[in-house]
C-alpha cells in the first residue's frame, strides 16, 4: 500500500509550484482515473457544473503518484477557503488514519504574510 | 429546534451492525453507504426501539424484508437478525444478544434483546394459536420442534412509565408458526413511540394501511403533493361503489373519478407516503427504505420539500435510506439555509472491527454536493 499525503494550497499557481518541488522525487501527474490509487477517488468531483456555473473550473485536485506515494494537491481558490477545503475533503476520505501527512501551503505576498495567517488557521 | 425523539442511538449485535453510533441526529436523517453496509438494518433497529415492550414487532420487521412471504421459517428469520451468532450450522441451537441505546425525548435509554433457541413441545394454548399446519400436515400433539424466544429488557429514564424499572416481555415462536406473545408477570403494554415503516414494496402490500390512513389526506394540503405527480389531479376521495369495499379514488381532469389502482406506482407511492406521514402522532418516527423508489427525478425536489415541511410542521422525525444521488440532492435542497441543521446524512461502512459511521451536517452537505460536486455515497 502506498503512503498518502494531502496538501491544500491557495491557487492554481501554487499547485504547479508544489508539483515542481515534488517531481524530483519521481512524483508524476495522474491523468486518468484508472491509474489513480482508489484511496483518493472520493475527492474526484462527480457533478458538473459546479453551482450551475458553466464557466467555472471543476475543483479537482492534482494527483501525484509514484510507486510508494500518492499525494493530492488541492487549490482552495483563495486563502479564506484553505481550512474549509482541507476539513471538508478530509471528511470524504475513508480512512484518515492512512494519510501520513496533511499540509496547508501559504504563499507570501505584500498584503498577506504567512505568519499573520497562522493564528487564524490554528483557530479553525 | 423542537426536541427530537431520538438525538443519538447506538446499536450493537443487531443483524450486521456492530458498535454503530449515530450521534447528533436531525429531523431528517439520510442513510447512505454501499450495499450491505447496514442502512436498512438501522431502520429495522429503530422500529424495534420504538416498541421496546412489544417483541411482536420483530415478526412485522422480518416480514417487511421478505415482501410479506417468507421463504425461510420464522425461526430462521429471527436467527439471522443476530448475524454474528447465526454464522454456524443450523443444527446448533444458538443464544445471542443485541443491545440498543437511545437518547432524546423518548425516555427509553437502553434496550437489551436476548435471543435463545430451544427444542420443545408447544403447549395446548400455543397449539391452538398455531397459524397454520406444519409442513402441510396437521401438527401432532406432543411433537418436539425447534423454537426460539426473544426477551426484551428495556431500561427507562423514568419509572413513571413502569412500576418496575426493567419490565420484561417475551415473544416465543416455533419452527413453522408463532404463538401470540405473552408478557412475563403482570401484563403491560408499555410505552411506545408511534412509528411507521415504508419499504419499496409498501404501496403494493399495505392496502389496508393505505385505506385506513388516508382520511388525513382529505384534511390536508397533500393534494398539492399529488399534483406534482400528475398536474391533472383535482381531488382525492374515499368512496364505495355498489356497496363494495371503500377504496381510494382520484378525481382527474381527463379521467373523471378513477380508482387509485389505475394510476402508476408513483401516484400510489405518493398517496401512501403522504397518508403515512399524516397518520403519525407528534413526535412519531417515519422510516423510509429507498426513499426515491417510484418517484421521477423531476418530482423529487417538490416531493421531498413537502415531506420535510410536513415533518417539521407535525414534529415527525424521519429516517431514510437511499442509493440515489438525485434523491440526496433533492433532500438537501428541500432544506432552507436557515434550517439546514434539520438535515443530516450518515455514511455507513463495515470494517473488520465495527460499523463505521461518518456524519455530514446540513451545511457540509451543501458544500460537498453543490460546491465541490463530491459523491457522498
Amino acid at each position: 500500500m502506498r503512503k498518502y499525503g494531502y496538501l491544500v494550497v491557495e491557487g492554481p499557481h501554487d499547485v504547479e509550484f508544489a508539483y515542481r518541488l515534488l517531481s524530483p522525487f519521481g512524483m508524476e501527474r495522474v491523468q486518468f482515473e484508472n491509474d489513480l490509487d482508489p484511496f483518493f477517488a472520493p475527492l474526484i468531483p462527480r457533478q458538473y457544473p459546479p453551482k450551475g456555473d458553466l464557466q467555472k473550473r471543476m475543483s479537482t485536485p492534482l494527483f501525484l503518484q509514484n510507486e510508494t506515494h500518492t499525494i493530492a494537491i488541492h487549490s482552495a481558490t483563495g486563502d479564506s477557503q484553505l481550512v474549509n477545503v482541507t476539513v471538508d475533503n478530509a471528511v470524504m476520505l475513508n480512512d484518515l488514519q492512512a494519510v501520513v501527512g496533511i499540509g496547508i501551503l501559504l504563499d507570501s505576498d505584500k498584503k498577506f504574510q504567512p505568519n499573520s495567517a497562522t493564528p487564524t488557521l490554528n483557530k479553525n | 429546534m423542537t426536541a427530537l425523539s431520538f438525538t443519538q442511538i447506538e446499536i450493537n449485535g443487531f443483524r450486521g451492525l456492530r458498535s454503530l453510533n449515530l450521534d447528533d441526529l436531525g429531523r431528517i436523517n439520510i442513510l447512505v453507504g454501499d450495499n450491505n453496509s447496514g442502512k436498512t438494518s438501522v431502520l429495522e433497529a429503530l422500529s424495534i426501539l420504538c416498541q421496546p415492550q412489544n417483541p411482536d414487532e420483530w415478526l412485522s420487521m422480518v416480514r417487511r424484508r421478505d415482501f410479506g412471504g417468507l421463504d425461510e421459517t420464522i425461526v430462521q428469520s429471527l436467527r439471522w437478525c443476530f448475524t454474528q451468532a447465526a454464522i454456524t450450522d443450523y443444527e446448533t441451537l444458538i443464544e445471542a444478544t443485541c443491545d440498543f441505546k437511545s437518547y432524546g425525548s423518548f425516555p427509553l435509554r437502553e434496550l437489551s434483546v436476548k435471543y435463545s433457541e430451544f427444542m420443545g413441545v408447544p403447549n395446548s394454548k400455543e397449539m391452538r394459536h398455531s397459524s397454520r399446519r406444519f409442513m402441510g400436515r396437521d401438527l401432532a400433539v406432543g411433537e418436539v420442534m425447534r423454537g426460539a424466544e426473544l426477551l426484551h429488557i428495556p431500561d427507562w429514564t423514568s419509572q413513571n412509565f413502569h412500576l418496575e424499572p426493567k419490565s420484561l416481555s417475551t415473544l416465543k415462536v416455533f419452527e413453522d408458526f408463532y404463538a401470540p406473545s405473552f408478557l412475563l408477570g403482570k401484563r403491560k403494554l408499555g410505552y411506545w413511540l408511534d412509528s411507521k415503516t415504508l419499504t419499496p414494496y409498501s404501496y403494493q402490500l399495505n392496502r389496508t394501511q393505505l385505506r385506513s390512513q388516508s382520511k388525513q389526506l382529505f384534511e390536508d394540503d397533500s393534494l398539492e403533493l399529488l399534483k406534482d405527480f400528475d398536474a391533472d389531479v383535482e381531488g382525492i376521495r374515499m368512496a364505495s361503489f355498489s356497496g363494495g369495499r371503500a377504496a381510494i379514488y382520484i378525481k382527474h381532469r381527463k379521467l373523471g373519478v378513477a380508482p387509485l389502482s389505475v394510476f402508476g406506482d408513483a401516484m400510489r407511492r405518493a398517496v401512501l407516503l403522504a397518508a403515512t406521514l399524516l397518520s403519525l402522532k407528534e413526535g412519531g418516527i417515519l422510516l423510509i427504505d429507498e426513499v426515491e423508489v417510484g418517484i421521477h427525478v423531476d418530482a423529487l425536489t417538490n416531493v421531498f420539500r413537502w415531506l420535510v415541511d410536513a415533518a417539521r410542521k407535525r414534529k415527525i422525525q424521519i429516517f431514510v435510506t437511499t442509493h440515489s444521488l438525485e434523491a440526496l440532492d433533492a433532500l438537501i435542497s428541500a432544506s432552507s439555509v436557515q434550517e439546514e441543521d434539520d438535515i443530516v446524512a450518515f455514511h455507513l461502512s463495515q470494517t473488520e472491527e465495527k460499523t463505521e459511521c461518518k456524519r455530514f451536517s446540513g451545511d457540509l452537505l451543501h458544500r460537498l454536493r453543490f460546491e465541490r460536486g463530491l459523491d457522498l455515497r
